[in-house]
């Protein structure tokens, strides 16, 4: 070990100054031959003969400093050098090999680059939390949802009990004025208990975070402002710490601004959006079991615990819980926890997964590509490399230098991948999918370099390694005798190899294409349970019900409004809380009575008009509707279906939770059936995930979205809607203006995106795939012209030739398209989850993919086969 | 088939550690030495039996050199010219004496096994 790290610092003194070490070495060699030299004078021997013998006795004194050399410096770095720039020259010396092959790369590992952005800013890049990797979400389970947020005796019972988490926390985001003068601008609000924050963040921007103090019952009011409300509302001024901003008649404190890079980066299905700018303290009622669950629950393990760990103590709470607590054993009441950034990105992560595969695959069929230009053209170096070994060149030799010329090759290529990657991801950003783009910064980073550099290294080594071995294992006489194409006959199999293998992969590449803008298509024409187009959203505040009515009379006044109304929680829209509660029919046994959960909407008359739902049957609520009057919901078909099924639901009682005490007291209460409406998707356009419940307004009072249909263009509304709300309420904000199309799109983007993607993918492994079937025809025709110039001597016709030529290498395509087919058939049952409305072995894409692969592949052999029509006997006999 | 291939490692690197001993000897038995010196002795020493190219004795001392076996240092020859004096360390005495002790173990080893052969 020692005497290895000394040989190394002689190498590096060697390394930093050769000069001077060659020179003393000099010095030291011409002192021993004059000596030698005056040794044999003093013998008697003449002078000149005397220098002469020295030289003899001392031996090669030029191999002794290359042997100096060899010790005291890496010699392999110097070879690799001069290897370096040897095949740098090759490369310029051969420009339509070298940019095809740039290309061919430049694709293949730029489409790597920017995926792999993608992925490290998502799946390896640990959130930026300190302590990331020990945050835990815990997540509540009542029967079949398993996905709850908690209610606060659940959260307090958890930190009670649990011994290997050492901090809990949790968090319920609402919407809210921002507190203050100034124009009125609704944000969210996100309720948090005292240790929420400091899991989070570490350090503040300005000011403090909570602590227990802020929760105590006579603490003053606090406040933590996101840095951006704190730029834009206060200027960052420094002094808006402590001061008192008012709302309504009280006052409130801001204790803290966080800091600029803080974002909540929560599942997307927990109604935690990314950019909460205030945040409250919130106390902990644990008081009573049966309370509402709403909070989403963090916890931070202890140093040392593992998830496994947790779970199993949190299943040791649930039950637990579950003997002590009757409404919890009623409810199956269950917990689980898991990684908060396995949890985030627990969707996309199969995405992000399969599109890796799929730029793997464009990778290797531009390596492929590159091995059979790098094979033709072995074939033509064949006579170089034979004169090497012939000249002495040890064989590791040449294939060092081979290997070099490729990863110089690969090197270029991830030069230009890096440009091709930055554009890409320019790209992938334009695109704008939310669901990745909440989860982490995408950028060129240092990790992305590296990564860039070793995909181009290896693809190098690995599109090197194979001609490298072949050109080195040369037949000296044969080499030298022969001219330059007869040596390259023996490879025809390996590059028919790799043409199928191309195809085989685009083919894959292409009918993941096929079923995933299948999947897109099908999601165009989806029946969401409402039409979206002409309808325009918006929130605004305060939401008591005098408002909202007055505010609604008023929208109908604007030219072109044709109804309005409004709904606790849009359709595909996650930016308001998702309030769902159990529901049962008379005369269910108290032990079913929480097993069934729906979807809970308050809503005024005109909502379904507006959006376009169908009534089913019954009638829609009326102004009447409301705590003084019988209590009425209106419930989808699907509700119906399950809780009746083959009777008329209208006038059967449903026990649900509603307010009729007063705003926010929600309480079970029975209801009588007045309608029945079509199922609307209100989570995904795909799948259905609960039933839903409509309550009358007045009835369960919740923060709402107007909805307004109208048959002027939805542009013209936003100035009309937005007077009418100020000629109401001056201080009235009106935030998430948005067409409800817009929120269509949005839930189809991850879908347009992964589609999109997948389809650049195909297309540049069909593009690569046609360069390579058309590189190898041609070049097989160039192999062969001498045998083609003879055959037509002897009277074939050009066009028999044209068929030999154009069937012989359609055969690997075909042989590729069948392996492909295969392939796929294993394969796409992996995109299943990703589909919708189309089977993985779906036979019209298969069979469209396979023809259009066909045809594109029969094209790119024809027109380069066409060229034999061309050949001239006389030229093709006499051609070398 | 005839197959490039160029070098034969083997042999050189037989001669290669018998000379790197031979001159860590001389060190050891004569003290500080320059070049000339060593390639004096050893020739001296093998009587004609040995040709060597002198040359070979400074690459055998820059790889002594770099294991930390000896040390050099520039200084006067007898004849009052400046030259590089190599010396051994306390680092190529053990190894001397570790080399010693292989060479003479390895030449017992051969030299019964060439006796059973000449018996047999």
């Amino acid at each position: 070990m020692i005497s290895r790290f000394r040989v190394f610092a002689a190498k590096l003194q060697g390394l930093f100054a050769p000069g001077h070490d060659a020179r003393e070495f000099d010095d030291e060699i011409r002192a021993h031959l004059r000596l030698l030299a005056e040794r044999f004078i003093a013998q008697g021997m003449r002078q000149e003969d005397a220098a002469a013998a020295a030289r003899r006795q001392f031996g090669n004194a030029t191999l002794l400093q290359e042997n100096r050399r060899e010790l005291r410096t890496w010699l392999p770095l110097e070879t690799l050098w001069r290897d370096v720039c040897y095949g740098a020259r090759q490369l310029r010396r051969n420009p339509l090999f070298s940019t095809i092959a740039v290309l061919s790369l430049a694709l293949g590992i730029g489409a790597n680059t920017a995926i792999f952005t993608v992925v490290h800013a998502v799946l390896l890049q640990p959130l930026p939390y300190p302590h990331a990797d020990r945050l835990a979400i815990i997540w509540s389970g009542l029967g079949n949802e398993h996905r709850a947020p908690a209610s606060e005796y659940e959260l307090d019972q958890l930190r009670q009990r649990s011994r290997l988490f050492d901090q809990i926390g949790g968090i319920w985001v609402t919407n809210s004025g921002v507190p203050g003068e100034g124009e009125p601008e609704q944000v969210k609000l996100g309720q948090v208990t005292d240790n929420f924050l400091s899991l989070l963040c570490s350090k503040p921007a300005q000011g403090r975070l909570f602590t227990p103090e802020d929760i105590q019952a006579n603490a003053p009011a606090a406040l933590i402002i996101s840095y951006g409300l704190w730029q834009r509302r206060f200027g960052g001024d420094p002094g808006v710490i402590r001061r008192q901003l008012r709302v309504g008649n009280s006052s409130i404190t801001v204790v803290g601004v966080l800091p600029q890079d803080f974002h909540l980066i929560f599942p997307d299905d927990s109604s935690v959006p990314t950019n909460v700018d205030l945040f409250e303290p919130l106390r902990v009622d644990s008081s009573q079991p049966g309370g509402p669950s709403y909070l989403r629950t963090i916890g931070r393990l202890r140093l040392g615990a593992s998830f496994a760990q947790a779970q199993s103590e949190s299943d040791e709470i649930a039950s637990q819980l579950r003997r002590t607590v009757p409404t919890f054993n009623d409810a199956k009441f269950s917990l689980r926890v898991a990684p908060l950034q396995d949890d985030d990105v627990r969707n996309v992560r199969r995405t992000l997964v399969l599109l890796f595969g799929g730029v793997v695959f464009v990778l290797l069929i531009a390596c492929a590509n590159v091995v059979n230009l790098l094979l033709a053209r072995s074939g033509y170096r064949m006579r170089e490399t034979t004169i090497r070994v012939a000249v002495g060149a040890a064989r590791s030799r040449i294939i060092r230098q081979l290997l070099t010329e490729c990863i110089v090759l690969g090197i270029s290529g991830g030069v230009a991948a890096v440009g091709a990657g930055w554009l890409a991801i320019k790209g992938l950003l334009a695109l704008r999918p939310e669901s990745l783009l909440r989860l982490g910064a995408i950028q060129l980073s240092p990790a992305v370099f590296a990564y860039t550099l070793s995909v181009s290294i290896l693809a190098g080594i690995v599109f090197g390694l194979a001609p490298a071995f072949t050109a080195s294992r040369v037949d000296l006489v044969r080499g030298l005798k022969s001219g330059p194409r007869v040596a390259g006959r023996g490879r025809k199999l390996p590059r028919a190899a790799l043409i199928s293998a191309e195809v085989a992969l685009s083919f894959v590449l292409l009918v993941g294409t096929g079923l995933l803008v299948r999947t897109f298509l099908a999601l165009l024409h989806v029946n969401p349970g409402f039409q979206p187009g002409n309808v325009l959203t918006f929130t605004t505040s305060p939401g008591n019900y005098n408002f909202v009515h007055e505010l609604l009379q008023k929208l109908l006044t604007i030219p072109g409004v044709q109804s309005a109304s409004i709904v606790s929680h849009l359709p595909l829209d996650d930016s308001y809380p998702n309030w769902y509660d159990a529901y049962y029919p008379e005369g269910t046994a108290p032990s079913q009575q929480s097993t069934t959960l729906a979807d809970s909407r308050s809503i005024l008359p005109g909502y379904f008009q507006t959006i376009g739902a169908t009534l089913v049957e019954g009638r829609d609520f009326t102004e009447a509707d409301d705590a003084a009057h019988q209590h009425v919901a209106i419930i989808d078909d699907a509700l119906a279906k399950e809780t009746w099924p083959g009777q008329d639901p209208l006038g059967h009682k449903l026990n649900i939770s509603d307010s009729p005490k007063g705003p926010y007291q929600f309480e079970r209460d029975w209801v009588v059936v007045v309608g029945v409406v079509e199922h609307v998707q209100y989570h995904s356009l795909t799948t259905m995930v609960r039933p839903q419940v409509y309550v009358p307004f007045q009835l369960a009072p919740r923060p709402v979205s107007f909805v307004v249909r109208a048959s002027a263009p939805l542009a013209n509304l936003a100035a009309p809607i937005r007077a009418q709300v100020a000629k109401l309420n001056a201080n009235a904000p009106v935030a998430r203006l948005i067409a409800l199309n817009e929120l269509v799109n949005q839930a189809r983007a991850q879908n347009r995106f992964v589609a999109f993607l997948v389809g650049a993918l195909a297309g540049i492994a069909l593009l690569l795939a046609c360069i390579g079937i058309a590189g190898v025809t041609w070049y097989s025709i160039a192999q062969r012209t001498n045998e083609i110039g003879i055959r037509i001597a002897l009277g074939a016709g050009s066009n028999e030739i044209l068929r030999m030529i154009f069937g012989q290498n359609l055969v690997p395509v075909i042989a590729g398209l069948l392996v492909g087919l295969a392939l796929s058939f294993a394969l796409t049952p992996l995109l299943q989850t990703m589909l919708f409305g189309v089977r993985p072995g779906d036979p019209l894409t298969f069979g469209a993919i396979s023809t259009f692969l066909l045809l594109v592949g029969a094209l790119a052999c024809y027109l380069p086969a066409r060229r034999v029509t061309e050949i001239e006997p006389n030229t093709a006999l006499r051609y070398e | 088939m005839s197959k490039g291939r160029v070098g034969d490692a083997k042999r050189s690197e037989v001669l290669q550690g018998t000379l790197d001993l031979m001159v860590l000897k001389t060190l050891h038995a004569l003290g500080p030495q320059h070049g000339f010196g060593i390639a004096r002795r050893i020739e001296q020493l093998s009587q004609g039996v040995l040709q060597l190219n002198e040359g070979t004795v400074y690459t055998s001392l820059l790889r002594l050199q770099q294991q930390g076996w000896i040390a050099s240092d520039w200084g006067t020859s007898e004849n009052n010219r400046k030259a590089k004096f190599y010396s051994i360390t306390k680092r190529g005495l053990k190894q001397l004496e570790r080399e010693t002790d292989e060479w003479k173990r390895i030449s017992g080893v051969i030299g019964r096994v060439l006796r059973l052969e000449g018996g047999g």
